[in-house]
């Protein structure tokens, strides 16, 4: 049985007839020791996604987590995803965990910004701040599926790496990476970690305000 | 596979009028159908949502009293709403307002992007958000241990110790919610009897996971990165107790989002907006409140929408007929 039901794979497919342009890369990391639920889901609900697209989404599935591919991309948890346009090997838009509930919305959002030539709505004054970030900075951002205030935090992180390629902006999800979410002491969320705790903040921001708090993190 | 949220978020580009017929700023379900009733008497309508379509609905894990859903999750009648307002025609601006000018001859609104959209009347919708204690541990442990939101905290504290401060509606809605996921929920509840209605509280009461404190306030939060215990006073007694919590989820009441509006337009001590009873305009003709932000007794989803539905009605027959 799908994982969408007939009516959200309706929409969904509308959704990206209207709004998906260039053709789209995911790629799918998993590893054979990780049998997980969520990771085997995972897999299923991207070919599901890509088989909506009408060819605009191409997949590529990963396996092994010690390989040259996840060394490549710099994949260190499963499950992972990586999404860039077809024809660059970007690798810092990221999904770590199963992106359901509300994330979802976060997934489709990114796929169709990545798919419009990385066309951000942002303000341009800030799309320059962004750009001219010369650093690197790598955006943590602790979300539940149920939580409703956690895709605009998912999505403004990913906008700062679609604008600029030193920046990496991850979607973790915090009890599928329990772990990493006490090391951070995730209570709450979304939780925003900047470079590796410098800056790190509870809440959904504004862009500008987001902003700040990786120019205080530099 | 559970929920998949597919609309919420969407481009928010779209050509927008200067002036609207009808104003309505907050898109829970007060202001939704307010749009659905004004839309629908021709009047071009255009509600400003600075979160999520649905309002707190978007929180509400389970609604059990909004007929004919015996029970509907809080998301599926938020999308179902906001489809109903778009279908009639109704359009969502994604954007939050962060100042009013309600004197002079044309209405105005500030957006949070620097908008200016001027209406010729205005339907305030902005509901409330949640009151917190007024500890200063409180705010030290904010996501640390304490919240306010069960929906999207409430994953982080499977199998955990958990208390709920509150008695009413929805303290007693988020402890059964809570209850799915934690080891145990404590109520902490300062009197001695449940403000919620009864069948929920029915519900609460029987529930193994949850128990209560009765007659008892919380006064301390302690731990040292994050929460670790409660300090709790029973008012009756006077006696003191502490013991180790892992989290503590705060519905101890309302604060409407009025902020906005603060001298603008009458209001009472609390910042709940005062209007007329039966047509619900403010204290400036134009303007009107409805839903959890004005002055009234029940606070409920379908007060919220009867509310809407009024004074959209009233403004077509006032200004426009
Ligand atoms: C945990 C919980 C459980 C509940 N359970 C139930 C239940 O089972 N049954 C029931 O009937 N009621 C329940 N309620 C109450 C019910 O949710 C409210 O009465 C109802 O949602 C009020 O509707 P509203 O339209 O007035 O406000 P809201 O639903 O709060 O909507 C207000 C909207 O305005 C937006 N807004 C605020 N400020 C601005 C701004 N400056 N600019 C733009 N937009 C803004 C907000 O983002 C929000 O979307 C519950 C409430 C809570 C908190």
């Amino acid at each position: 049985m799908p994982l969408l039901k007939e009516k959200d794979q309706q929409a969904v497919r509308e959704k990206f007839a209207k709004e998906l342009k260039n053709p789209v890369k995911l790629r799918f990391f998993y590893s054979e020791e990780d049998t997980s639920e969520e990771t085997t889901i995972t897999g299923e609900l991207l070919e599901e996604i890509r088989g909506l697209s009408d060819g605009k989404i191409s997949m590529e599935t990963i396996k092994e987590l010690d390989g040259e591919k996840a060394h490549t991309y710099r994949i260190d948890k499963t499950p992972a995803i990586v999404v860039s346009s077809n024809g660059d090997e970007r690798d810092n838009i990221r999904f770590f965990g199963l992106p359901a509930g509300h994330e979802f919305a976060s997934l489709l959002h990114t796929l169709i910004t990545v798919s419009n030539d990385y066309h951000v709505e942002l303000p341009d004054t800030l799309v320059e701040k962004v750009r001219a970030i010369d650093k690197p900075v790598k955006i943590q951002v602790f979300v539940t599926t149920s939580c409703p205030h956690c895709p605009p935090a998912v999505v403004t992180a990913h906008y700062f790496a679609m604008l600029n390629p030193m920046i990496t902006s991850e979607m973790v999800e915090a009890n599928q990476f329990e772990d990493l979410s006490r090391q951070y002491g995730v209570q709450s969320v979304p939780m925003t970690i900047i470079n590796d705790g410098k800056q790190t903040f509870i809440g959904s921001r504004n862009p500008e305000e987001f902003f700040k708090a990786i120019e205080e993190a530099l | 596979m559970g929920f998949l949220d597919i609309g919420s978020i969407s481009s928010s580009e779209r050509t927008l009028k200067d002036t609207y017929d009808c104003l309505i700023l907050g898109g829970g379900p007060g202001g939704l159908t307010a749009g659905i009733y004004a839309s629908r008497g021709g009047l071009s309508t255009l509600v400003l949502e600075k979160g999520m379509e649905g309002g707190t609905l978007n929180f509400t894990p389970l609604i059990e009293n909004y007929p004919p859903f015996p029970e509907i999750v809080g998301m599926e009648l938020a999308q179902k709403w906001t489809e109903h307002a778009e279908q009639m025609g109704v359009a969502i601006l994604r954007e939050g307002i962060v100042e009013a000018s309600l004197t002079g001859e044309t209405l105005a609104v500030k957006t949070d992007q620097g908008r200016t959209v001027f209406g010729k009347t205005i339907i305030i919708s902005t509901g409330s958000s949640y009151r917190q204690l007024g500890l200063a541990s409180e705010r030290r442990f904010a996501g640390k241990g304490v919240s306010y939101c069960a929906l999207c905290d409430g994953a982080l504290f499977k199998n955990k110790k958990i208390a709920v401060v509150g008695g009413g509606n929805s303290a007693i809605d988020e402890a059964l919610y809570l209850s799915q996921i934690a080891d145990s929920v404590t109520i902490i509840h300062r009197r001695d009897q449940l403000r919620a209605e009864k069948a929920l509280a029915e519900k609460a009461l029987r529930n193994p996971k949850i128990r209560f404190y009765w007659d008892t306030v919380l006064t301390d939060i302690e731990g040292a990165r994050s929460v670790e215990s409660l300090v709790m006073e029973n008012v009756k007694t006077k006696t003191r107790k502490r013991e180790p919590f892992d989290g503590v989820f705060i519905y101890v009441g309302l604060e409407p989002r009025s902020a906005c509006f603060k001298g603008a337009l009458e209001m009472t001590e609390d910042g709940f907006i005062i209007t007329d009873p039966d047509t619900l305009e403010t204290s400036i003709d134009r303007v009107f409140a409805v839903g959890d932000v004005r002055k009234k007794e029940i606070r409920q989803i379908i007060t919220a929408a009867a509310d809407g539905a009024i004074a959209a009605s009233f403004i077509i027959k006032k200004y426009f007929l």
